[in-house]
């Protein structure tokens, strides 16, 4: 047998075992406090009140919301299919059985944006992915979804659409007093999934 | 010509400059192996040359060690890596057939333009008729449309499927690889030599 051979094949297996300790020395897969602060800075953590009242009016299945205020304002009220997890019970098992659902957009919320900041913060530096904040909190909710304020009457359509539908959701949402104009059309409920990364393509 | 292109470092009209690039040093390796030679490509089969084996097991082992080297080292993001999916039904036929035509022809359908390239005929004929069954391919494509879509996998890797780390894998991979290599060597030791 060369001895070339034999020293090749002994660099292939020393190449192949330094892979097995480089791969325990991994997995400390904490986020650079740069990749934290470009996130921080831009918005796509954001999930709009009109969006969010949107997708669970439709049923939207990949919604998973997470209430981090205390149980007592969470017993009080709380959005429906809503998880309380306070944000001092982040780091438990619960937490992490439940973030780690997959198919599932989770969302953040708290009566304003800053307790949903810090568990957003916290979570995305624990590794977890596809997590989001309810921009304005449930304050915001409750101004736009459940006691909407109609627009001035020099305001675009737009504007006066997105009222009805504010006025329909906040029937759905509050089991419906009448505050709805019943000669406005019926609005078209729409709702758009994410779109899908295209995978990469390739190959040989 | 990832992760330059995909990403927009560079613009995607210069893909086919780096495609012909990479072609022509690919194509300089595999005849500077000998691969443009059918009977060496056929030694396989017959047991008295085993450098397709060789050339191409050890060129996979180098590519997956080094690419989970840039990965486990923070260089490359392993997830963008793309991973054909697997069809398992149609992939065994398509084997077959593959394996049948490499045996007949004596080339597979890289070396065989490697062999076309320095004027080796059998290369030439090779390379026509592989044209001719592409378009017999496409032409019957919608009668095993169904089988050819049979079966799939999604986007596996054996070590998912099996349950355990890259690591252990890549290790077991390089046995495997030496082993193959040294059992070869006997068998080509004990098989008549061929002149070619």
């Amino acid at each position: 047998m060369n001895k070339t051979y034999i020293l090749l094949a002994g660099v292939l297996i020393i190449l192949g075992l330094g892979l097995f300790v480089l791969e325990a020395r991994e997995h400390t897969d904490v986020i650079a406090p740069e990749t934290l602060l470009t996130d921080l800075d831009e918005n796509t953590r954001y999930v709009f009140s009109d969006e969010l009242a949107r997708r669970i009016i439709e049923g939207d299945p990949s919604v998973q919301l997470i209430d981090v205020r205390d149980p007592y304002d969470f017993m009080d009220f709380s959005l429906p299919g809503a998880e309380n997890i306070p944000i001092s019970d982040l780091c438990t098992e619960m937490t992490d059985e439940l973030l780690t659902v997959p198919g599932k957009d989770f969302i953040f919320y708290s009566t304003g944006d800053v307790d949903a900041n810090k568990a957003w913060m916290i979570s995305q530096r624990l590794g977890y992915s596809r997590l989001y904040i309810l921009k304005g909190g449930l304050n915001n909710w409750v101004k736009t979804i459940i006691k909407p304020q109609p627009p001035a009457e020099s305001q675009p359509s737009e504007a006066f659409d997105l009222y009805q539908f504010r006025l329909g959701a906040s029937q759905y949402f509050t089991g419906g007093n009448n505050t709805v104009i019943t000669d406005a059309p019926a609005m078209e409920i729409k709702f758009e999934r994410k779109k899908k990364k295209a995978a990469v393509e390739g190959g040989c | 010509m990832g992760p330059l292109i995909p990403l927009g470092i560079i613009d995607s009209s210069w893909n086919n400059v780096f495609a012909i690039l990479i072609g022509i040093a690919f194509g300089f390796i595999l005849e500077s192996s000998g691969f443009s030679s059918s009977r060496k490509l056929a030694g396989v089969f017959y047991g008295y040359d085993f450098t397709v084996l060789k050339v191409f097991f050890s060129a996979a082992i180098t590519a997956a060690i080094g690419l989970y080297y840039f990965y486990f080292l923070g260089w490359i993001d392993i997830t963008m890596i793309y991973v054909n999916p697997t069809y398992l039904g149609s992939a065994i036929v398509g084997g077959i057939i593959m394996g049948l035509g490499f045996i007949m022809g004596g080339y597979c359908p890289g070396t065989s333009y490697c062999g076309a390239a320095i004027g080796k005929i059998d290369a030439i004929v090779y390379s026509v008729a592989m044209m001719a069954g592409i378009f017999l391919f496409s032409e019957f494509y919608p009668f095993f449309e169904d089988f050819y879509n049979s079966g799939s996998l999604g986007n596996v890797t054996v070590y998912d499927t099996l349950g355990i780390s890259v690591s252990l894998f890549m290790i077991i991979l390089i046995v495997i690889a030496l082993v193959a290599f040294y059992v070869t060597s006997l068998i080509q030791k004990k098989v008549k030599k061929v002149e070619y």
